[in-house]
């Protein structure tokens, strides 16, 4: 029996942690070009800027903390670059210039995968 | 008597002070602080005459200008001892950024961030930058468009050069202009000939052009100028700060929002040189 109480302790730590399911994205600006933004896309006009809150879901009861690390990294700035501000839960997306990208999700120094983003070059 | 409450209510936006010339910045979009227009140099009609900061942002600004900004907290309890935040432009392509001084290069929209030394965006606005459809010239801060110039021997004129876009919208931003006097034994350019905003001089009596051009814009204004009776007393009143001229009578053109024009005729009436005239636009 005793043998088994790392084991059991193990699994009370990992039931007790959240796990992640998915991001609950909100626009907190309003740009002046309607923008797309969600955690399974993004779609913004080149130029424009947008700040939005995101917060980590999590499948279990145990919830997220609001200063557990989380970032939001782009995987080309020169065409999206997502960048942090005094709220650690707030992001501004800038739309730099016409292309594709994605958008990584890191929660507790741990991957969740990446959202894809689009930049239009299309006129404002 | 007792006084209405409703009497009341009107009478408070009268007595205070609403038309006072403080900086009105445009708020950043995060509500952190606010974005500051200054003109970098003469002739910017977004900035009164005289003046480096504009009392509000253009609706646009024009393609091809120069603009300054500048932010500032919005609570600098909150900011105190906090270096300023850096502005970028959101794309370079569109509004070149050089410190504070941005460069507008393709039309449509595009944010300024403002930015710490640790790279979090503090703030951020966005302008929107117009192609130019058209030229036009006012008489100082009149904002009827001038069709021709009439001027008495011996008077100043303000002229503001202006560029709008196919909505009819002002555009601001610092441009290069042309000034030039078909004949300036009638009418010289007294400075600005460079500049949007010019400053003219009826030399002798007689009719001639003044030709405005802005990059590919040219705008050729008939002028008329007659001999005045009080032409010294006419050209000192217009070496006043504020620009105006007095007693000048210009042709002017009335535009609706949808971008038709007609004409009428105005002249200005200025309490401080005793000189006097009317002022509106006879369709």
């Amino acid at each position: 029996m005793n043998r088994l109480l790392p084991l059991l302790a193990l699994l009370a730590a990992v039931g007790c942690q959240p796990r992640f399911d998915g991001l609950e994205v909100t626009l907190y600006s309003n740009p002046p070009v309607p923008v797309r933004v969600s955690d399974q896309e993004i779609e913004m006009s080149v130029g424009l800027a947008v700040a939005i809150d995101v917060e980590p879901q999590s499948s279990t009861r145990f919830g997220y903390y609001t200063d557990d690390p989380m970032t939001l990294r782009s995987q080309d700035r020169a065409v999206l670059r997502v960048e942090p501000t005094e709220n650690p839960r707030r992001f501004v997306l800038v739309a730099v210039s016409p292309g594709d990208t994605c958008v990584e999700i890191e929660v507790l120094n741990e991957d969740h995968g990446c959202i894809p983003a689009t930049v239009l070059a299309a006129p404002n | 008597m007792r006084t209405p409450p409703l009497l009341l209510l009107l009478m408070l936006p009268a007595c205070t002070d609403s038309y006072d010339h403080d900086d009105s910045p445009k708020y950043g979009e995060l509500g952190v602080g606010a974005f500051l227009y200054r003109c970098p140099a003469d002739g910017d009609p977004t900035c009164p005459a005289g003046a480096n900061t504009a009392p509000s942002f253009p609706s646009a600004l024009a393609l091809g200008s120069q603009i300054d900004l500048q932010y500032t907290w919005q609570d600098d309890e909150d900011h105190f001892g906090d270096p300023l935040p850096q502005l970028q432009s959101a794309t370079s392509a569109r509004l070149r950024d050089d410190g504070s001084r941005f460069t507008a290069l393709e039309p449509g929209f595009v944010a300024v961030l403002a930015l710490t030394g640790n790279s979090e965006v503090v703030d951020f606005v966005h302008l929107e930058i117009s192609a130019i459809d058209e030229l036009r010239v006012v008489s100082g801060d009149d904002p009827i468009p001038l069709l021709k110039l009439d001027l008495l021997t011996g008077e100043e004129q303000d002229l503001q050069g202006l560029v709008v876009d196919l909505r009819d919208t002002r555009l601001g931003g610092i441009l290069p202009y042309s000034w030039v006097s078909e004949d300036p034994a009638v009418l010289e350019l007294v400075s600005g000939s460079n500049s949007g905003r010019a400053r003219v001089r009826a030399v002798n009596s007689g009719t001639t052009n003044l030709t405005v051009t802005q990059g590919e814009h040219t705008l050729t204004l008939p002028v008329a100028v007659e001999l005045g009776s009080n032409s010294a007393s006419d050209s000192d009143s217009a070496s006043d700060s504020t620009g105006s001229t007095d007693s000048t009578a210009g042709t002017t053109a009335d535009t609706d929002a949808t971008g038709g024009t007609s004409s009428g005729t105005t002249a200005d009436t200025d309490a401080t040189s005793g000189s006097s005239g009317t002022t509106g636009g006879v369709l």
